[in-house]
């Protein structure tokens, strides 16, 4: 049967199963994560996952230290009359172990092999790596999104190396917000003078206070606007930061009954402040600018909407954080009178 | 009627829970304003 192995195609004997396919590969169970067909196969399910013809795989093979590597080396593997590839024990240029599988067992390094030095495996390789980096990222913000709070669950249980650290998330994120936020020119997390005083409940006296400061500072309008929206400019930059450990100390409230480490709701924050981000720019191309001007007609703010997409699925993905599914529920928002 | 029950206590709890985010976003909306118009 045919298999596709990290991008690859490599044939197989019929009727192999993940563990056996893992043993073939030269690679220790205990250091490799396996995806199939997109969905990460249980180390517990390797013996019951048959593999078929057509499959497409992703192993990643970890690394001491806390790299990765996506490495099966498939054309090596391939070629058992290479002296490189047989079981003969070698030892790693590395760390000095001596191994027999393809990589170290204690640092992850590779066997070396003298295709490795090939003008056409030097290339393959370094895409690879590149790639490889990547389908990691995709993977993890396909779950983001796909299951939301999944990634934040699987953390938890301490699976993690098959998805980028919850920092890393939201560290994407923010890029992405910082280099797409000028281009759309959305005022994401600013609300302006205007808005302040004219579409908030409290507009009235916003008014007042308003008037009153530009009397006091003896500035025309117009001046004063351009004063206040560059602090709210600079205050938006600063709020997608800040809003990560509010949102956990909010969660820790939330749940405090249940005793759970800081660390567990700033996790679900990166998450989701990620998600968040992100999600902004979906929306924003998604043509929902309709739903929007109707949310906001109804007082319900661009955030909400997303909090809500966040929160309801998670009531199913994500046992851990069912308790805030009353949150979730939150999408009847707009048929609320406004307070 | 006890789903039918849970159901409408899931759905109040829920409404209540969302009516009080809208209070908080609009008090958070007006500290930043407040902060915004200290420092301008």
């Amino acid at each position: 049967m045919l298999l596709h192995i990290n991008g690859e195609e490599r044939e197989f004997p019929d009727g192999l199963t993940v563990a056996a396919l893992v043993a073939q590969l030269g690679m220790k169970p205990d250091r490799v994560a396996v995806e199939l067909n997109l969905e990460i196969v249980p180390r517990t399910a390797w013996d019951n996952t048959t593999l078929k013809s057509g499959d497409k795989l992703e192993v990643v093979h970890f690394v001491g230290g806390g790299g990765i590597s996506h490495e099966l080396e498939p054309q090596a593997i391939a070629e058992p009359d290479h002296a490189n590839t047989t079981s003969e024990p070698w030892t790693c240029a590395t760390c000095s172990a001596t191994g027999r599988g393809m990589f170290c067992p204690d640092c992850g390094e590779k066997r070396p092999s003298r295709h490795d030095l090939s003008l056409h495996h030097f290339f393959t390789h370094a895409l690879g790596e590149f790639f490889h980096f990547d389908s990691k990222i995709f993977r993890t913000f396909r779950l983001l999104f796909t299951q939301p709070g999944f990634l934040a669950a699987e953390y938890i249980r301490g699976c993690r190396k098959p998805y980028l650290h919850p920092f890393q998330v939201f560290f994407v994120a923010n890029l992405i917000y910082f280099f797409l936020q000028p281009i759309i020119g959305w005022s994401g997390l600013r609300t302006w003078l205007y808005v302040q005083m004219h579409m908030m409940p409290y507009s009235k006296l916003a008014t007042r206070m308003v008037a009153d400061r530009i009397l006091a500072k003896g500035m025309s309008l117009k001046d004063f606007t351009a004063a206040f929206d560059h602090v709210v400019d600079v205050q938006a930059r600063t709020l997608v930061i800040v809003m990560v450990p509010l949102l956990a100390l909010l969660l820790a409230l939330v749940q405090w009954r249940k005793r759970r480490f800081f660390g567990e709701h700033l996790v679900f924050a990166l998450h989701f402040i990620a998600f968040w981000l992100v999600g902004m720019f979906v929306l924003l191309y998604g043509g929902s600018v309709i739903v929007l001007k109707w949310l906001g007609h109804y007082g319900m703010h661009f955030p909400d909407a997303k909090v809500d997409a966040f929160l309801f699925p998670i009531t199913r993905a994500s046992r851990p954080f069912t308790c805030i599914w009353h949150s979730a529920c939150s999408t009847a928002i707009p048929s609320l009178p406004r307070p | 009627v006890f789903y039918r029950d849970s159901i409408l206590a899931a759905a109040l709890k829920a409404a209540g829970v969302a009516y009080l985010l809208i209070y908080i976003m609009q008090f958070y909306r007006f500290i930043l304003f407040l902060t915004a118009l200290w420092t301008s």
